[in-house]
């Protein structure tokens, strides 16, 4: 090894005159080198690094910096919270960073949610440089008139964190992923009535006691579409979510649902043996897990992956009881509880289930 | 047993892969090394899949074994891209309802593949990435380039030239610009 080391620096000081230690030695050194890998390979491994890490890591050579950044198609302008914050000219910078990254498609900017001029100059600019971009994440204000005007049709995820700026949604014509903050009234015309989004693809809200029922009605008429759903409880509202569960057997394409459940509402997951096609359910529950509770997700035998974190004093083990019959594809387990300690009946039922390979609890 | 909700999609069912695993092809390196590999593991490389498709499994099986000119495929490589899809073969299949190729982008590696991957011998690592980029095996050289992005993280310009043996090619002045141009990544949140 040292010999070779030795005979490798002699081979860079001397000028290569083509004999063939020299040539043999270039190929030791080239099967070490980064630079050994052809173009779409270097740009690939590049690929993994973060989007900071990107621009720190430019100037190692002139090949780094021709591939470090063609592969960046999604970018969360959270990135440059810190440097909007603390500086009032930013144009140029991000100009700058939007001519290296001219391949983004994606523009994520639900994170960044204080400054409304900022979000609408960084869209834009990166709007005049990136000739791919197609699509926009945004929080919805009401103010946010001009932004909408000018993107809308290109938001494909939007959460809605004020009401009143509901109105605009109908203007985002290719919306799939939609967050509202409130109720499922966001999604309606308060005068009219009518749907506000339509075919989308993924869909959380808050429940409420406010016709819930009759609401997801009118909703899932116009999203039979829908392949994921969350429900998180309003804090008025300690109804059971019955009314709503009971009609998702009505969603053709839904494979992922999550809810997040109040006291004593069992009930609610009465209706999950009408969803055989869920593929993945994350539950979140405010009492003791007991066997009689989960009994009916024995029915959904299409589950790959099984969240379920509780607040309640005690995971009953023997609600697993038999789950290897009945989740036949479990892949991913989940369980949070208070309660830590798992006996060995917890283990025996688990060890059941033939296709697990995540374990977590 | 006969549940209608449970008929199995396509070709993800379990049993047929497990039982196809145990039929063993032989793959011979660029050094003219010859392995044995079990079929399902070995068709997790794009390139062998479409080679026994069109050959078809049983000339696969019973005649010469399968060329892998490529010269990063070497012995020491070839037989490290074994024992990854031998590890691998049945992991579960991508779901396409979700956006699994997506997510698992950004999952850290799991601490099986953080040890397979740790090789000391860095045209070996080389290697067996070069190779499974030519052998298609999206996984692995996933694994071998999230491996090299975690070493890069953390050090300056200057010590990753010399990890990854890359000389610098910008003066001096060339260097300062592109800092200044990317100081923005140094302000705090």
């Amino acid at each position: 090894m040292s010999q070779i080391v030795k005979s490798m620096k002699t081979s860079l000081e001397t000028t290569d005159d083509g004999n063939e230690d020299n040539i043999q030695q270039t190929q030791i050194y080239a099967k070490k080198s980064f630079n050994r890998f052809g173009d779409e390979l270097f740009g690939h491994i590049l690929s993994y690094l973060t989007f900071k890490d990107r621009f720190q890591y430019e100037c190692v050579s002139k090949r780094f910096q021709r591939r470090i950044f063609e592969s960046v198609v999604y970018i969360d302008i959270y990135a440059f919270n810190g440097f909007i914050r603390q500086n009032t000219t930013i144009a140029q910078t991000l100009a700058t960073i939007a001519r290296k990254c001219p391949n983004i498609e994606t523009i994520d900017s639900i994170q960044l949610r204080e400054f409304y001029g900022s979000v609408y100059k960084v869209l834009t600019i990166f709007h005049n440089s990136c000739q791919y971009l197609r699509q926009i994440y945004c929080l919805l204000r009401s103010d946010y008139y001009q932004l909408i005007q000018r993107f809308g049709p290109m938001m494909t995820r939007i959460h809605v964190y004020d009401p009143l700026a509901k109105h605009s949604l109908i203007q985002c014509h290719r919306l799939s992923h939609l967050r509202v903050y409130h109720h499922l009234s966001d999604v309606f015309d308060t005068t009219s009535g009518q749907l506000l989004a339509n075919n989308l693809h993924t869909f959380s809200f808050n429940h409420s006691l406010t016709a819930s029922g009759v609401l997801f009605e009118a909703f899932i008429a116009g999203n039979q579409t829908l392949k994921s759903l969350t429900i998180y409880p309003s804090i008025d509202c300690s109804k059971n979510m019955n009314e709503v569960t009971e009609r998702l057997s009505r969603l053709p394409q839904l494979r992922e649902l999550t809810l997040h459940l109040h006291l004593t509402d069992c009930q609610t997951l009465n209706s999950l043996p009408f969803c055989p096609q869920l593929k993945r359910l994350k539950l979140d529950l405010k009492e003791e897990i007991n066997p009689q509770m989960l009994d009916p997700l024995k029915h959904c035998r299409r589950l790959t992956h099984l969240t379920i974190h509780s607040i309640g004093p005690k995971f009953d083990t023997n609600s697993l009881f038999n789950c290897g019959n009945h989740w036949p594809r479990l892949q991913y387990l989940s369980i949070e509880d208070w309660f830590y300690e798992r006996g060995v009946g917890f283990l025996s039922h688990i060890s059941r289930l033939p296709a697990l390979q995540t374990l977590k609890s | 047993m006969a549940d209608n909700a449970d008929h199995i999609d396509g070709d993800d069912n379990e049993d047929v892969r497990a039982q196809q695993n145990l039929i063993k092809i032989k793959l011979k390196s660029s050094e003219g090394g010859i392995y044995e590999c079990g079929l399902t593991a070995a068709k997790m490389s794009d390139l062998v899949k479409n080679m026994v498709e069109s050959l078809g499994t049983d000339a696969v099986v019973t005649t010469e074994p399968i060329i892998l000119g490529n010269e990063a495929v070497t012995d020491a490589a070839l037989k490290k891209i074994i024992e990854w899809v031998e590890f691998h073969w049945d992991d579960p299949p991508v779901d396409h309802d979700f956006e699994d190729e997506k997510d698992r982008r950004n999952e850290e590696l799991s601490h099986w593949d953080k040890q397979f991957i740790d090789v000391d011998d860095q045209a070996l690592l080389f290697d067996v990435i070069a190779a499974a980029n030519y052998m298609d095996i999206k996984g692995l050289v996933e694994v071998g380039a999230k491996h090299i992005c975690s070493k890069i993280r953390g050090k300056s310009c200057q010590e990753v030239r010399e990890m990854l043996k890359i000389t610098n090619d910008f003066t001096a002045e060339e260097e300062d610009a592109i800092h200044k141009e990317n100081a923005w990544i140094y302000a705090k949140d």
